[in-house]
């Protein structure tokens, strides 16, 4: 299957790449989305860069129409995300696609909801936090299966 | 060697840097720095913007002084293993947007005994020379979650199939 992966250039992509078990890197392909920085131009797989997005709402609206037509053309089964940023544009686009998306809270964020994660709970099938104590900060679909730390 | 890393957010830690340069002239052990976006120039110690990878230095030191930043803790933690102090950006000092890495620093503290400095000045060249406590994190947080994100893709690739 082809599983489309979406982060941010810093911690929330380095969480993604620990939870992540290694055989479903191998076992499936894998198309990623982040920033251009350093360390991502040496990623292995295919890799659509994005500009970091910040906070201004309007900054959001062109990458996720670039999204759409990335997704409409790659087809994944599945969109899995950390949030941040390019996470959250890759979540909505997806989500309107019919793809089925999972988020993951970041285990970085352990007490207050982050702005991404409540944007990304409207729009994930599948919503995971890392503190049993979030749960109820999301909402009902917010599941707590353990964490990192 | 001590390393010092403060990631790659695009506002200052210069309360930091600034104190580990006064440190540096009262210790023997060479101290190297990864300062991002921090202009501060330390006169006492070696120090870097960024370099694809931080790996080298980790493995090379033997103490690790970060920024409370997720990616950089969880490496230090589950790949290096190494002594780690941890002094979280504020925001009431313009170190970052929200006080995120306060609270996580607070867990890290509270769950697993990670030394956190939240006032600069609890950082002594003593605490620095001394300072040598492991900290193990055990996985079964990581395999739940693996073993459900196996389970899923399983799921929807049959159903893909049929």
């Amino acid at each position: 299957m082809k599983i489309a992966l979406a982060a941010s250039a810093g911690g929330h992509l380095t969480e993604l790449d620990i939870l992540l078990p290694k055989e479903v890197l191998e076992r499936n392909e894998i198309i990623r989305f982040t920033e251009k920085t350093e360390r991502t131009i040496s990623l292995k797989e295919k890799t659509y860069f994005f500009k970091p997005l910040g906070y201004n709402p309007f900054s959001y609206i062109l990458p996720i129409f670039r999204c759409f037509k990335i997704l409409r053309n790659e087809r994944p089964g599945l969109l899995i995300t950390t949030g941040a940023e390019i996470g959250l544009v890759a979540i909505i686009a997806s989500r309107i696609l019919g793809i089925k998306t999972v988020f993951i809270g970041i285990a970085g964020n352990p007490i207050t909801p982050s702005l991404d994660g409540k944007f990304s709970y409207l729009f994930s099938n599948i919503f995971l936090v890392q503190y049993p104590e979030l749960k109820e900060k999301y909402g009902k679909k917010a599941k707590y299966l353990g964490g990192l730390i | 060697m001590i390393f010092v890393t403060i990631g790659n957010h695009d506002q200052e830690f210069s309360r930091l840097i600034k104190k580990l340069d006064s440190i540096a002239s009262k210790i023997k052990e060479e101290i190297i720095i990864q300062k991002g976006h921090t202009k501060y120039i330390s006169k006492n110690c070696q120090s870097f913007a960024w370099d694809s990878s931080l790996a080298k230095y980790m493995k090379g030191a033997r103490l690790i002084i970060t920024h409370a930043g997720i990616g950089t803790t969880l490496e230090i933690l589950k790949i290096h293993k190494k002594p780690m102090i941890v002094v979280p950006r504020q925001y009431q000092f313009n170190e970052h947007v929200n006080n995120h890495q306060v609270e996580f620093a607070k867990v890290l503290e509270k769950k697993h005994g990670v030394k956190v400095i939240y006032n600069i000045n609890d950082l002594t060249p003593e605490m620095l020379k001394k300072y040598n406590k492991k900290i193990i994190l055990n996985d079964e947080g990581l395999k739940r979650i693996q073993s459900f994100l196996k389970y899923l893709i399983n799921e929807i690739s049959e159903s893909n199939n049929k």
